[in-house]
């Protein structure tokens, strides 16, 4: 007799939906959590899109630990000298059942493992698995952990145990992994009051925005974000791994240099740093997915892979948390059934393949390469934002020259070839359009 | 009877900053009070011994204290406690639950940097010797330790503490065992709940910090600024160096009394 029906490994958003999952059908789930609580190792600093939630927690809204609501998103292209802005403001984002919000993980997190925990699950803290226990056959019954006597045995294990997941390597899930694939996300949390805020964002109230950067790393590869708390901004940049190798600044000095460009300085001046974290971040989303699978074995979240990094869609943690509660149905099915072999915990595949989690992922798979592609990084933002000036810029006594002649013109400055620029909109357009 | 080792530890939320709550997540026992448990855990194996562990506590406090007992410790008595409350109030309510116990093991500092007079109201209240600053056992005797005792200027010195006895130890001397995972899913340890007494309504008066008057002291004398600075400081006095003296007890304390009585600084 297992000592639980389900044991999940990891009490971020895909564990502990998982967990509550599990524990709302009345079996018994054990959430291992290496932190001293739930959150307490994280470091996001992003946007939560929590519509998943619905389907858990009815009106989370009203309980959910939210910093601001998103009301505001923009896009910006930067280059050393210029910069252009798409901004999109919906009030509808600002009321319920509202889009995303900013928050902060060891919040957030904290209040989804305590859901779980009023469900029923035991939540083990600052406790870290260190391998899976497998029977003959190769099928995982259990985990150790690195506490004294620290086995634990079950129908099941859920793997939520976040990117470089050790346990989904260990069982060989992962043929082989490549740095390639992932960012490495790297953050600063820039204390100002909420006045200034509010003032500088042109928010009011909860309000909050959302702004995603091409350009402004220093030549690197990925690209920056700013995110507004109540009274703090998350300011940072995600940098793709052998680029950020193969020069010599340090993500810090890139963070600096973001900071210090002209459209971005006024945003953050006069803020303190009350905080620098760094974590990587998998991002080419289906190339680097591992087997989902296996006898007794799940895996889910980040450890999975399942993070969308496509270039204005930048989300993870609705795709956790989804993740995490299809993985715990199935686990019960298969539990019901008798049957926790691969074959009988199929159903995760089938969830997964059926809604957003995997659509969207196959959908979107050749979007990280195309934006990470170093056309998408250094050469359209600087097409773009030239041409913009171009039009813009008031040169007289000469007449204003055609948009097709500054295109023209700064393709061939750029050395833009023409079949690049198709094949990466054709790229584009089945990716997004 | 089995012998009973009492251990005292302070749990610690974080602090309330401007603009944000105290947060239970955040909250703490300090390493010597980890240390105290430590030791007493070790000291039980020898004696075939069962651990208490005593806190004055928030209810908030209840998860983090069952934590902390399922490093080994039997008995846990929770005395729910929300706001503060005076060192001696606090040993009054601790003693009401070690009286029973042959040692009672502290940790010489709390994380909120209290006055750690705590565990002297104990010896007090409970009549035992006390000794602090402890930073290792050189001996172990039936009723009796001989302890290394931490002093100033690094030096160091050997008490000998005769039970019952009540013991603060610093941080470095043991790091608290990981509590197994078994004891950490189904908590052992025997919850006794109990909740804070009222403080005695007797009023000894308002006490303060004694704050000594101001006083005009002669300018010194001196021809020259550097004279005036040594008159000042007795630089040009004959110095007086530490004397060893060997006396009785009663004696040592009548001698130290009177010192600092001819020094000043008793009247």
């Amino acid at each position: 007799m297992p000592d639980f029906d389900v044991i999940v490994v990891g009490a971020g958003p895909a564990g502990s939906c998982a967990a509550l999952t599990i524990a709302r059908t009345g079996k018994s789930v054990a959430l291992i959590e290496r932190g001293p609580f739930p959150g307490s190792k994280n470091m996001y600093g992003g946007v939560v899109y929590p519509r998943i939630l619905d389907a858990l927690i009815p009106e989370w809204w009203n309980e959910m630990p939210v910093q601001r609501w998103v009301t505001r998103r923009s896009t910006m292209l930067l280059t050393d000298t210029q910069s252009l802005s798409i901004d999109f403001r919906s009030d509808a984002w600002g009321d319920a059942p509202y889009n995303g919000a900013t928050a902060f993980r060891p919040d957030f997190d904290n209040w989804l493992a305590n859901k779980a925990v009023e469900a029923g699950a035991t939540l083990v803290c600052s406790t870290t698995v260190t391998g899976l226990i497998t029977n003959a056959n190769g099928a995982v019954i259990g985990i150790h952990t690195d506490r004294p006597d620290g086995d634990l045995t079950a129908s099941v294990v859920i793997a939520c145990d976040g990117v470089n997941s050790f346990l989904a390597k260990e069982h060989g899930m992962y043929p082989h992994t490549d740095a390639a694939h992932f960012t490495l996300g790297v953050k600063e949390t820039i204390t100002l009051s909420k006045d200034i805020i509010d003032e500088r964002f042109a928010v009011r109230g909860n309000q909050g925005v959302d702004i995603e950067i091409l350009g402004g790393t220093s030549g690197v590869n990925g690209g920056g974000f700013i995110y507004t708390n109540l009274d703090s901004l998350s300011v940072g940049v995600v940098l793709k791994l052998p680029k950020l190798a193969a020069q010599s600044k340090r993500p810090e000095e890139i963070i600096a240099g973001l900071k210090s460009h002209s459209a971005i300085a006024p945003l953050v001046e006069g803020g303190t740093v009350s905080e620098y974290s760094a974590h990587l971040i998998p991002e080419a989303g289906l190339k680097m997915m591992p087997t989902l699978l296996d006898d007794g074995l799940l895996v889910a979240g980040d450890a999975a892979a399942m993070c969308l990094a496509a270039g204005i869609w930048l989300e993870g943690v609705n795709f956790a948390m989804a993740s995490g509660m299809y993985a715990a149905q199935a686990a019960c099915e298969a539990i019901e059934k008798g049957n926790t072999s691969a074959k009988g915990l199929s159903l995760y595949k089938k969830l997964l393949e059926d809604t957003f989690v995997l659509r969207d992922h196959r959908k979107l798979r050749r979007a990280p390469q195309l934006v990470l592609s170093d056309r998408v990084q250094h050469m359209y933002p600087a097409l773009i934002t030239s041409v913009v000036q171009g039009m813009f810029h008031v040169n007289n006594p000469l007449p204003k020259p055609g948009l097709r002649k500054i295109l023209k013109d700064e393709r061939r400055r750029l050395g833009i070839r023409t079949i690049d620029l198709a094949k990466d909109a054709i790229t584009g357009f089945r990716s997004f359009g | 009877m089995t012998p009973i080792i009492g251990v005292c530890v302070k749990w610690i939320g974080s602090q309330p900053t401007s603009g944000h709550e105290a947060d239970a997540r955040f909250a703490q026992f300090s390493a010597s009070d980890q240390a105290a448990l430590e030791v007493s855990l070790q000291r039980a194996e020898q004696q075939s011994a069962r651990v208490r562990v005593v806190s004055v506590a928030p209810i908030a406090a209840r998860s983090h204290l069952v934590a902390l007992c399922a490093s080994g410790a039997h008995e846990l008595v929770h005395i729910a406690a929300e706001g503060q409350s005076s060192s001696a109030h606090v040993a009054h309510e601790l003693a009401q639950h070690l009286r029973d116990c042959a040692s009672v093991w502290c940790g010489d500092y709390s994380l909120d940097r209290g006055s750690g007079s705590v565990p002297a109201f104990l010896a007090s209240t409970l009549g035992a010797q006390q000794a602090l600053g402890i930073v290792g056992i050189s001996a172990t005797n039936n009723n009796s330790l001989d302890l290394l005792r931490r002093l100033d200027a690094g030096r160091r010195e050997i008490v000998r503490v005769m039970e019952p006895f009540i013991i603060s130890v610093e941080g470095s001397m043991a790091t608290l065992r990981r509590a197994s995972l078994a004891s950490t899913l189904r908590p052992t340890a025997n919850i006794i709940e109990a909740s804070l007494a009222e403080p005695s309504t007797l009023s000894l008066g308002d006490f303060s910090p004694f704050r000594p008057r101001p006083r005009t002291v002669k300018a010194p004398a001196g021809e020259t600024a550097l004279d005036r600075i040594k008159a000042a400081t007795s630089a040009n006095s004959p110095q007086k160096h530490s004397e060893i003296v060997t006396l009785a007890p009663e004696d040592a304390a009548q001698y130290i009394v009177e010192r600092l009585t001819e020094w000043g600084y008793l009247s």
